[in-house]
């Protein structure tokens, strides 16, 4: 996996390779073959994100949006990242083909295996229309 | 589980998406499945669905996502009716079905998009218009219920129990037919029918129920025992309520004596 980003400012702290970023936004490229890779190509802009990339660790707070290539759209307020997990405590909203949900929380793989949303959730599946 | 229930035969689905609630969902990608769990709340129309959990499988193909036409804005409906919708829907642990004032309760459902499988079904077929005074509801046991929503087909199979006041019939399969109004009209069971009633009994390879009349006809080598009497010929009519029996081209036994001390009897 390879991400890559921009941001309006950007204050980064060589020692564990921490970083501060204001209006910040990536796009992370999936590897082919990946369960990510279903996905395609997903982008997310937050208002503020600070990571600690040796340890694998950072939280993307304040109009945090992720965008996937295949349609998939989420928002939220807060969301962490840890290793292998995304979770977020705060409201989500989320879209994609065939489906729109909201929760008030979201526990993710990062390689895309399971999206669980949690703490009450409501929403709309599209049914298969017959001939 | 005891849930009185009514089926919910007459309306097809209506079309759209499927609104859901529940406490948690899963969404795995790769198995091209949601898993809904803890409360769980099916809506599409008049059709509500309850249970424990759920698991809604996508399409296998994915149908091709509309072009939007140049100059038009992406609108939140786009991303609803787009490359992904769900085949059916599989809904497990103290199943709950309403169509408008027609229940079914059961272990576990199906819902694609036009018909509901319930498994382990008990249901109380109810025809509420034609009926004087408090209707008595006909209620429904079998290993097995398919709803044809299109055809306004309920259809049991496996160890069918139907039970209506003092009335139990058994039967391998049975289905239940129902007006535009989703009021029942017929029962037909099929391969070899049992029907119990106080002391009598009645055996044929073939049954009918009538709703509004509110009779059972047998045939296929129709018989009926009634405390030491037996009657067989071309087809049996049991009245529910009125008890009365009567039988075509007639053959039989009868012992008037064991009837004695019954009201209106000599």
């Amino acid at each position: 996996m390879v991400a890559r980003g921009t941001a309006d400012r950007l204050d980064y702290h060589r020692a564990g390779a921490r970083l501060q970023a204001s209006h910040g936004r990536g796009v992370i490229q999936p590897e082919p073959g990946s369960r990510l890779a279903a996905f395609g190509s997903v982008r997310f802009v937050a208002d503020r994100v600070d990571g600690e990339i040796a340890n694998r660790k950072g939280v993307a707070s304040g109009a945090v949006r992720v965008d996937a290539a295949r349609g998939d759209v989420a928002r939220t307020d807060q969301i962490f990242y840890d290793g292998d997990f995304l979770r977020s405590d705060t409201h989500v909203d989320a879209a994609g083909p065939g489906y729109r949900v909201e929760g008030n929380g979201l526990l993710a793989r990062t390689d895309g295996s399971v999206i669980q949303l949690m703490d009450g959730v409501k929403g709309k599946l599209q049914m298969e229309a017959r001939p | 589980m005891t849930g009185a229930i009514v089926l919910l035969a007459a309306a097809t689905l209506p079309s759209g998406p499927l609104d859901f609630k529940a406490r948690d969902m899963r969404i795995e990608p790769q198995e091209r499945r949601v898993v809904l769990d803890g409360d769980v709340h099916l809506s599409r129309g008049d059709l509500n669905v309850t249970g424990e959990h759920a698991v809604a499988e996508y399409a296998k193909e994915q149908a091709a996502l509309p072009r939007r036409p140049r100059g038009r804005k992406k609108e939140a409906s786009d991303t609803i009716v787009g490359g992904q919708s769900v085949e059916r829907f599989t809904v497990s642990g103290n199943v709950h079905v309403q169509s408008g004032s027609r229940t079914a309760d059961g272990e576990h459902g199906v819902l694609d998009s036009e018909d509901v499988d319930v498994v382990r079904p008990r249901v109380v077929l109810r025809r509420s218009i034609a009926e004087e005074g408090q209707p008595t509801p006909v209620r429904v046991e079998a290993d097995h219920l398919l709803l044809l929503q299109a055809r306004r087909l309920a259809r049991f199979t496996d160890d069918v129990v139907v039970r209506r006041g003092d009335a139990v019939v058994r039967s391998p399969r049975m289905e239940a037919r129902y007006d535009g109004e989703g009021q029942l009209t017929r029962l037909e069971l099929r391969g070899g029918v049992d029907v119990r009633q106080g002391d009598r009994r009645a055996t044929g390879q073939n049954a009918d129920y009538d709703a509004k009349a509110r009779t059972l006809v047998l045939a296929g080598d129709p018989k009926l025992y009634d405390q030491g009497d037996v009657l067989t010929g071309d087809r049996i009519d049991l009245g529910l309520d009125t008890k009365e029996v009567r039988v075509e081209r007639a053959r039989g036994r009868l012992r008037p004596e064991a009837h004695k001390g019954e009201r209106g009897a000599p």
